[in-house]
């Protein structure tokens, strides 16, 4: 069951906040959005994607609301708390070390 | 972590727990909808709307199974379960009444007999007083027999003189106080009513640090030697029965013998020192006359200096005692003197107060604790065997449960909860149980006239017992049945019908485990009931009923010692004449009345010994429905100047000579070293009890009321009649009143005279007679469940039994034999055991062996009757299964 690039442990979470901190999206426009930013790299089930979203909304990094969709049906919005937003900072620079340290690891000549 | 994240979370998770219905229906709402625009945008793409719908369903894997763990994101899902559980466990009570009915009665009848003992026992010993720093309050007991003399109340422990040596060098305590019991008429004339009352020490409400309610209390002042009647404090009880309560009491005289002016009243909460006992009327010792070296009627107690402990205060009494002794010992004999000086001291906890009460029941109530909780054991055991059956015909839920994915955790915790629902239901129910019970106990201890007061409300000790007890409970009754649900397994579970032994083994050791306890309660029940059937009155030698005892007070004054015998003639024709009266008699004291003369005697075949006397007109023995066995009854020529003559009781016969005793002579030696006075023995009487019912053969003779020169200044009258006792008293009130209005009556019946000396047995019989019907009550029904349970899951194999010729009497043999076996090896344990156990209760039974194998066999011949009667049931059950039915289920 290996999908195209699995993603690392924790990096969904970073991920959504991320989509989330340019404005309020419902489910699966997220997971729309998901595909398009990375240009269909990041697959993210969609069974993985709202069991992640609610253990978002429990820890206090997102907030929901029942809110009309512009097909006119209800839909639950998902937007950044201020505590979420604080979170994403860290998250985004702890990511840029990690991943910096990594393509440093990863450059390494071979012998 | 931010205030208001924090404050995000809780709402979430309090939201999540009060509306997980909501929440369920929002997730549902959110998902459908990312499928339907999902399948919307395939349709865009060109896929057919009903492949485009699977498609959406498929990539988000299982709608149900995302809830599932969006469920457990919200992180409360232990609560969930648990409450789901619950409401399962409530659904399964519901569906199956006899089995919560069965399992919720037999665990609240444990618990609330535990419960209703231990609340006995609390307030018996564990309270302490309502003063000031109880735990400061010591009592000085004296250890050892050296009291010789008159001894008077419940805590005779030391005399006035003692009392005021050991005040004035003991060093432990910064304050003392004494007191005596006693009772006070408080009856002008007529009938005779007292209450209960106290002699105390000028110290004694200042060293409790009792305040006074109204007016004042007594003080040392007002304990000084000729201080006349004293002065008098009530009880709050008293003042509201008797003086309703109105403040103008203080400075009224005190009705009734002795006229002493009210000072106070004391708080409600105050009793007294006395467990089990309300004063109503206290005065200082100083009024009661009492004072002789030789007599024993108070007990003392000091209040601990800080820094000192008991151990050390028993030292230091125990240096200054043989002062204390020499000072204060009577006109003792030798040996007697020897005696006194040999006591010992100790200085002992009376945080709680001193109680007679206490030191009689403390056994029985802790044997009665034992008994009740070998109950609850039963009904645990009844409760597991209960469980442990569902528990093996669920196998096939279990099962199904593992196979779609259930944990094992899960399913125990579910059996888990099951049993402490049970153990809460049963436990909220005991609450009643034990109010109820233990209410009904005190009346049992309690007489007309010698009332016990127990303080029997619920506390918190009470509460926390109960439910220690129900958690435990459940703990030991759930673990088995989780056990084994736990153990189920997926694959493993048999097809219906067949026979799965599966836990059978556990459940039979545990029906033999409930009839070994059965068996042993059983027998310690007719034990406690054979006593108290030996000690009644037939067996005493007292076969009449309804007998009235009256004792008719005269003054001094009115009624000097030279016209006694006159007018005693004419009241006696007075009251044989009553209307009604069958039979009458006069007689010094009655069987257990409380009055007493022991003396020694010597017999013509030169026997000395020590024997009870009782003075007694004629028709005495008939009245009391005591036979004549041998001679003659007194009669009216056995007078004043008549040869002396007398009558005694089989058991002094058989002391004092070894053929007939009639015509034999002995004497009572004289104090004063004269000759004595000598009896001619003219008849023999059955054995009557005298002062102790348990005394097994006192030795009693009975000499002629007429021939007493001393003639006291008190009548008392045996009666029978046809009357009522009530129409009867006041048949005698008017008829005393006639003779003098002033005189003083008191009345009692004989029954309940001697019944009050049965309390102990009466308790201890009925209890444990509840106690074992309750037993044999639990037996039964874990006998009959085994065995049901047996033919249930043995039916096939019954079926081809009987499919291949059985007949119906050898299926019922099988059945029986099978448990037959189990049967045996509980009597043969429980037999043991019940032998065993009985050695402990050798002080409490009476007229019977506490270990006689007469008893156990009647004990195990009913157990195993009963539990034959309930496994004939299911086993005839079996023999008439059909086979064609029985055969098409498997």
């Amino acid at each position: 069951m290996s999908r195209p690039a699995d993603l690392v442990q924790g990096t969904l979470d970073l991920l959504l906040l991320k989509i989330l901190a340019l404005g309020p999206l419902h489910g699966w426009a997220i997971s729309q959005r998901l595909k398009q930013v990375s240009d269909d790299v990041l697959q993210v089930s969609d069974g993985s994607l709202y069991p992640a979203l609610h253990k978002l909304e429990q820890q206090g990094w997102i907030d929901a609301e029942w809110k009309p969709t512009e097909n006119n049906r209800r839909a639950k919005f998902y937007a950044l708390t201020r505590a979420g937003r604080r979170h994403l900072a860290r998250e985004s620079a702890s990511w840029a070390r990690l991943s910096n340290a990594i393509s440093l690891v990863v450059a390494l000549p071979e012998d | 972590m931010a205030l208001d994240r924090l404050w995000t979370i809780v709402r979430l998770r309090v939201r999540s727990l009060l509306k997980g219905t909501a929440l369920d229906a929002e997730l549902d709402e959110e998902l459908r909808y990312h499928v339907d625009r999902q399948t919307d945008e395939l349709v865009s793409q060109g896929v057919s709307p009903g492949e485009a719908r699977t498609m959406a369903l498929r990539a988000i894997g299982g709608i149900e199974r995302r809830k599932d763990e969006m469920r457990d994101q919200r992180g409360v899902s232990l609560v969930e379960d648990v409450g789901r559980d619950l409401r399962f466990g409530l659904r399964q009570l519901r569906r199956q009444p006899g089995f919560a009915v069965t399992a919720i009665v037999s665990l609240a009848l444990g618990i609330g007999a535990n419960t209703a003992i231990f609340q006995l026992l609390s307030a018996l010993s564990l309270r302490t007083l309502p003063v000031r720093a109880p735990s400061e309050l010591t009592e000085v007991r004296l250890t050892g027999d050296g009291r010789d003399g008159r001894q008077s109340g419940r805590n005779r422990q030391v005399s006035l003189p003692q009392y005021r040596e050991i005040l004035a060098r003991q060093q432990a305590f910064s304050s003392m106080l004494a007191f005596g019991d006693t009772r006070f008429n408080l009856s002008p004339h007529g009938e005779i009513r007292t209450v209960d009352g106290l002699w105390v020490s000028g110290s004694f409400f200042e060293t409790l640090g009792v305040r006074p309610l109204v007016g004042r209390l007594i003080g040392p002042d007002d304990d000084r030697p000729g201080c006349g009647e004293g002065v008098a404090v009530i009880s709050y009880a008293l003042w509201q029965r008797d003086f309703g309560g109105r403040a103008d009491v203080v400075g009224q005289l005190l009705p009734g013998d002795s006229p002493a002016p009210i000072i106070g009243v004391t708080p409600q909460e105050f009793f007294g020192v006395e467990v089990g006992r309300q004063f109503g009327v206290a005065r200082p010792i100083c009024a009661s006359g009492f004072g002789a070296n030789d007599h024993w009627w108070l007990a003392a107690i000091g209040r601990l200096k800080p820094g000192w402990t008991r151990a050390q205060a028993t030292a230091q009494l125990s240096q200054v005692l043989p002062d204390i002794q020499r000072t204060t010992m009577p006109n003792y004999r030798p040996e007697l003197a020897h005696n006194y000086m040999t006591m010992g001291v100790e200085a002992v906890d009376a945080s709680a107060g001193v109680s007679p009460l206490r030191a009689s029941y403390q056994r029985p109530l802790g044997i009665l604790m034992i008994i009740s909780g070998l109950v609850l054991v039963m009904a645990s055991v009844n409760l597991a065997n209960l469980l442990l059956a569902r528990a093996a015909a669920r196998r096939h839920e279990f099962a199904l449960c593992l196979a779609l994915g259930g944990t094992r955790r899960r399913l125990v915790q579910q059996a888990l909860t099951e049993s402490a629902l049970v153990a809460v239901l049963g436990a909220a129910v005991a609450v009643g149980v034990a109010i109820v019970f233990s209410q009904s106990i005190p009346p049992l201890m309690s007489t007309r006239s010698d009332r016990i007061y127990l303080d029997l409300e619920l506390d918190w000790r009470i509460f926390a017992f109960t439910a220690a007890v129900a958690v435990a409970t459940s703990l030991v009754v759930g673990i088995a049945p989780a056990l084994r649900a736990g153990k189920a397994s997926a694959i493993g579970a048999p097809a219906r019908g067949s026979a799965g032994n599966d836990g059978l083994r556990l459940r039979r050791g545990l029906v033999a485990l409930q009839l070994a306890i059965t068996l042993m309660l059983l027998f310690a029940g007719l034990l406690f009931l054979r006593t108290f059937r030996n000690l009644s009155l037939e067996e005493k030698g007292l076969g009449e009923r309804g007998v009235l005892i009256a004792s008719v007070f005269f003054s001094e004054e009115r009624l000097p010692p030279e016209r006694r015998l006159a007018t005693y003639a004419d009241l006696d024709e007075r009251v044989r004449t009553l209307e009604g009266v069958v039979s009458s008699a006069a007689a010094f004291t009655t069987p257990l009345g409380g009055s007493y003369w022991e003396s020694d005697f010597v017999s013509d075949t030169n026997v000395r010994e020590m024997s009870y006397g009782n003075r007694v007109s004629p028709g005495y023995f008939a009245t009391l429905g005591t036979p004549l066995v041998a001679g003659r009854d007194f009669s009216d020529a056995d007078g004043p100047g008549a040869p002396a003559v007398a009558i005694v009781n089989e058991s002094l016969a058989k002391g004092f000579w070894s053929g007939s005793p009639l015509g034999h002579r002995f004497t009572q030696p004289s104090d004063s070293g004269g000759p004595g006075v000598q009896f001619e023995v003219v008849g023999v009487v059955r054995d009557q009890p005298y002062e102790d019912l348990r005394q097994p053969h006192p030795h009693i003779l009975f000499i002629p009321l007429a021939q007493e020169p001393d003639q006291k200044e008190y009548r008392r009258y045996v009666i029978r009649s046809s009357r009522s006792p009530a129409q009867m008293m006041a048949a005698m009130t008017a008829a005393v009143d006639e003779f003098d209005p002033t005189a003083g009556i008191r009345y009692a019946l004989l029954d309940t005279q001697v019944g009050d000396g049965m309390l102990q047995e009466r308790l201890m019989a009925r209890l444990s007679a509840v106690f074992g019907a309750v037993a044999l009550l639990l037996a039964v029904v874990g006998l009959y469940g085994i065995v049901s349970y047996t033919v249930a899951s043995r039916r096939a194999e019954i079926g081809v039994r009987v499919a291949l010729g059985a007949s119906g009497a050898r299926i019922v043999r099988t059945i029986l034999g099978d448990i037959g076996r189990t049967m045996a090896a509980g009597l043969v344990a429980g037999g043991l055991l019940a032998l065993a156990a009985g050695r402990g209760l050798a002080s409490l039974v009476y007229g019977v062996s506490s270990t006689d194998v007469m008893t156990l066999s009647a004990a195990a011949a009913v157990l195993a009757g009963a539990g034959l009667l309930a496994a004939m049931w299911p086993a005839r059950r079996a023999a008439a299964i059909d086979p064609v039915a029985a055969l098409r289920e498997t």
